[in-house]
């Protein structure tokens, strides 16, 4: 497929932003790229205790499942979210988050370094210092989600 | 099975590369009767240890009591097939010194195929940090 030109310009003042999208056949990534990102997906319902707060998906660094319950860690506070770890998966694909082990979904966004760990495998500092590893297994997804090779999603 | 294959040409290389530098330093300046035949002993030493190497090292245990019993079986079945093949093929005697020497130049064998993963994990890691800052550099600059 050829590649697609991309333009982005700065709204006039006032102006709503839009997103036009001229092409002859819309992609089907494209598009559900484009529902993803005007979804319900951005907000997503954590539990703190019986408190209830929605919490930006930006704001996560990292969903993990623990024994049977599927938490949300922020910068500081955690969350226990409703949904299923493989559905958070599909739910945020698109949105820099993949899945690092069998338990935990990271947001690639919230890493600050890399540092390579026997046997293949990563571990990710995260930008408030906590670290997680990244399996070996998902280590290429991560390559291809940088752009560093072909393998992965 | 596939993964396993992949593993085990992978350790198969790195091993049979350490033992061959190990017996070319033995046989310079220890050994310097040794026949051809040992090329074809460090091949089978080589796979022998490439099977545990690629067993066990693609378990990936998600706790650190996990990965320590991991690394302390890979390493007591790596010292144990080796000391084993060095008195099977007759590369040493049986004395305290020999059992020592050989337990020396395993290690060298082991650090050698170690440091080898380690850098190429390194350079591995370098490339993505790169492209990870590439990519969120203008979102650390907001």
């Amino acid at each position: 497929m050829k590649a697609m030109k991309i333009i982005i310009e700065n709204p006039s003042e006032g102006e709503e932003e839009t997103i036009i999208l001229r092409c002859r056949q819309p992609d089907e990534r494209l598009l559900q790229f484009l529902n993803n990102y005007n979804s319900e997906y951005t907000n997503i319902p954590g539990y703190d205790h019986d408190k209830m707060t929605m919490i930006s998906y930006k704001d996560v660094y990292y969903f993990e499942s623990v024994e049977n319950r599927v938490y949300a860690y922020c910068e500081e506070k955690v969350y226990e979210v409703k949904n299923r770890l493989y559905e958070l998966e599909q739910n945020y694909q698109h949105f820099d988050f993949m899945r690092c082990s069998k338990s935990m979904i990271l947001n690639i966004a919230k890493i600050d370094y890399l540092a390579p760990m026997f046997n293949g495998r990563l571990e990710a500092v995260l930008k408030n210092n906590e670290k997680v590893i990244i399996s070996r297994q998902y280590v290429p997804y991560l390559k291809a989600n940088l752009g560093l090779s072909e393998g992965g999603k | 099975m596939k993964k396993f294959f992949d593993s085990f040409i992978h350790y198969f290389a790195y091993i049979t590369t350490g033992a061959l530098i190990v017996a070319a330093i033995f046989w310079k300046f220890v050994q310097k009767d040794m026949s051809v035949g040992i090329l074809w002993e460090i091949i089978l030493s080589g796979v022998l240890t490439a099977i545990p190497s690629a067993l066990i090292l693609n378990i990936e245990p998600e706790t650190k009591k996990g990965i320590i019993i991991c690394w302390v079986s890979h390493i007591i079945s790596i010292y144990s097939i080796s000391i084993a093949l060095l008195f099977i093929f007759k590369w040493i005697e049986f004395s305290v010194s020999a059992i020592l020497l050989s337990i020396l130049a395993v290690s060298l064998i082991y650090l050698f195929t170690a440091e080898l993963h380690f850098y190429s994990d390194k350079r591995h890691t370098a490339l993505l940090n790169d492209a990870l800052h590439q990519r969120y550099s203008k979102d650390n600059e907001k």
